[in-house]
């Protein structure tokens, strides 16, 4: 039932995708394209409430969930986004099958349920794992919005990408201070700690490149959320399978 | 003079944000490398040895370049120097920006005059004097000092851990059912004495483990008697994320566990000391029988001896053991609780089998100025992207009026209202 329930999120999410880029030649489509996205974000919330009811304990701790929570950040960032900015529908585009992607990546892992280990039962870790969620949901909001967006809409990029910035540096400060109460140290240079590092400095150095004038419009301007974003990506995904972390060994695969 | 152009010309570079887009840039291929290339610091003495050899020509282009210890490698030190003086410098620069800011000496963004009555004047821009006079209203005031409290804080950040590096003490050690444990150099992993005279005595009373399911880590509690120096005895329960706070320092418990064979070495002179050997097990293994070995060797009074051992985690504990010196087998065989073992030198008295846990015992004084940084440079960029520093100006004298105002570079809002209301005057804008 689950894996027909994700398989219908993503599909959710593609056919609203599809339906924004008709939206020039039928322009009624917006209001049922975005019934359809609210339509598949409930759903993919009600995945993410059952799976919590049913482990018994926060739904972030395994690959399944990780992506599952990160999937629904990304549509739910866009959907409140664009709600508040309508300008930014059309990035729906973009971080729609995003979204569609990673719900559906999240299933290839076991959706077994694991205990939670002792050094996991913190309420600091729903602070960093949410942060990061959130963070990734908005770095692809960025993305997009650098990518998908007209050029007269392009000025919410470095806004979205502040706010990325910002979560991203709460998320490596709350696991900073777990790390201090849970390991007897804030800081260990492990391989996880040092790429989170380095995609803050890389949002950093975007932020200010930004505020020179030719690096914040043009197509310079718009590409300049993709570094970061392929950064982080890999840091919240992949350098766990190249690289022996201390954080490995307490995400479940 | 020559001394003074000079001065300004190294302001100027030290300042500048051409300056913070290099370092950032190069900051970030350092921590990039530093979390990829296999560090030092981060390597065991085995796992060194095992890169070294594997990777000879690497590892030593690696040593060269100073890239197998990038950070705490002075070059990476000075680099994060140079990093916190245009820190300093560009935010003084900014912060006096600001302040001319909230003065309205700077040129403004946005002008209008005119003559004659306004017919409405919107809501954005506050309020026109009524009769001749200037007022001004201004807006996002804490956002305005937002990215300075931004760059405060890291500069908070950056001092505390130069200042911490020189200060901190972390180890790790490991403790077994029984062991008392006052600070001895010889029980840390690093063989280092804490930098600090430890002042208590502790000995772990009780190590629980429990697993969930068969093959999971359900709890993990650490159970503790422990007094300072001519103070009383204290019990504490030490589980993940709650330490135990001794004094400066804190026991960490890491989930790293095992058995220990738990013997008595009696000397010949009649002195005998308490000998544990840890064997590490799984907590899929933990309520299980297993059988942990272990090969080293051994040195007692400057005797050299090779042991190979088994430990039964059965019912009843057994130890095999053999002992050689110089190829010479001098024991060999299975021993239980309560046998004795004449190894020449010494008598080995086994015991039986208890639990060992690991923890770290750190100290960290630093760490507060850090959180402090972390909670300044986060609340900074906060008030920057929560509040839009505005300031409008109104002027009205005889001749007319005059509207004048600073904002954000990206205050896109404020741009459409200006715009939106210079058409509704007619005016064209660009």
């Amino acid at each position: 039932m689950i894996i027909f329930l994700q398989w219908v999120i993503a599909a959710a999410y593609v056919l609203t995708a599809g339906m924004l880029v008709m939206k020039s030649r039928w322009p009624q489509m917006e209001r049922a394209a975005l019934g359809l996205a609210c339509l598949g974000v409930l759903v993919h919330i009600g995945i993410v409430i059952a799976r919590g009811l049913d482990s018994g304990q926060i739904p972030i701790i395994t690959r399944y969930e990780d992506f599952t929570v990160d999937a629904l950040s990304m549509a739910s960032v866009w959907m409140l986004a664009q709600w508040r900015w309508p300008q930014l529908r059309r990035a729906g585009v973009l971080v729609l099958p995003i979204a569609a992607f990673v719900v559906v990546a999240a299933l290839t892992y076991s959706r077994g349920v694991f205990p939670m280990s002792p050094a996991l039962r913190t309420n600091w870790l729903i602070i960093h794992a949410s942060l990061n969620s959130l963070a990734v949901g908005f770095a692809t909001l960025a993305l997009a919005v650098g990518l998908v967006l007209k050029k007269d809409s392009v000025y919410l990029l470095g806004r979205i990408l502040s706010w990325v910035f910002l979560l991203w540096c709460g998320m490596v400060a709350a696991g900073s201070y777990w790390a201090s109460i849970a390991w007897g140290r804030f800081w260990g240079w492990d391989p996880i700690e040092c790429w989170s590092l380095g995609t803050i400095f890389v949002y950093a150095f975007v932020l200010h490149l930004r505020m020179k004038p030719q690096w914040c419009e043009g197509y310079r301007g718009r590409l300049i959320g993709v570094l970061p974003f392929s950064l982080m990506m890999f840091t919240t995904y992949g350098l766990v399978f190249v690289m022996r972390s201390v954080h490995g060994q307490y995400v479940f695969q | 003079m020559a001394l003074q152009s000079v001065y300004k010309s190294a302001w100027r570079i030290l300042a500048s944000h051409t300056l913070a887009l290099w370092l950032l840039g190069l900051m970030t291929l350092v921590i990039l490398a530093a979390g990829t290339l296999p560090q030092s610091a981060r390597l065991s003495p085995e796992e060194q040895a095992g890169w070294a050899t594997e990777w000879e020509t690497t590892a030593s282009w690696l040593d060269t370049l100073g890239l197998s210890q990038i950070v705490g490698s002075s070059w990476f030190t000075v680099l994060c120097i140079v990093l916190l003086i245009n820190i300093t410098a560009g935010t003084l620069v900014s912060f006096s920006r600001k302040l001319a800011f909230l003065r309205g000496t700077l040129k403004p963004q946005y002008e209008l005059h005119g003559s004659g009555e306004l017919s409405e004047v919107p809501s954005f821009l506050g309020k026109k004097p009524e009769n001749i006079g200037v007022t001004v209203r201004m807006g996002g005031v804490p956002g305005l000092f937002g990215l300075t409290l931004f760059h405060l804080g890291i500069a908070v950040i950056v001092l505390a851990s130069f200042w911490r590096g020189a200060v901190d003490f972390s180890d790790y050690l490991e403790l077994s059912e029984g062991e008392v444990f006052s600070g001895q150099p010889g029980k840390f992993q690093r063989l280092q004495a804490p930098s600090e005279p430890f002042n208590a005595i502790l000995r772990l009373d009780r190590a629980e483990i429990e697993v969930r399911d068969g093959k999971y880590l359900g709890e993990y509690r650490a159970h503790f008697s422990y007094r300072f120096a001519g103070g009383s005895t204290k019990q504490a329960i030490v589980v993940s994320n709650h330490p135990l706070r001794l004094g400066d320092y804190e026991l960490h418990p890491k989930q790293n566990f095992g058995y220990s064979a738990w013997f008595e070495r009696l000397r010949a002179d009649g002195t005998f000391s308490v000998l544990y050997i840890h064997f590490n097990v799984k907590a899929a293994e933990w309520e299980k029988s297993w059988v942990g070995q272990k090969e080293q060797m051994v040195h007692f009074d400057n005797t050299p001896l090779y042991y190979s051992m088994k430990l039964h985690n059965t019912k009843v504990p057994t130890f095999d053991l053999k002992v050689s010196q110089d190829s010479e087998v001098i024991f060999n065989g299975r021993l239980r609780p309560g046998d004795v073992v004449d190894l020449g030198t010494h008598q080995l008295l086994f015991r039986g089998m208890v639990p060992w846990m690991t923890f770290n015992l750190a100290l960290d004084r630093g760490v507060t100025p850090i959180f402090i940084g972390f909670i300044i440079t986060l609340l900074g960029f906060l008030l920057h992207l929560l509040f839009w520093p505005r300031r409008v100006e109104w002027t009205v004298t005889d001749e007319g009026w005059r509207v004048r105002a600073w904002v954000r570079r990206a205050d896109v809002t404020f741009d459409e209202k200006w715009c939106s209301w210079c058409h509704q005057l007619g005016l064209k804008t660009e």
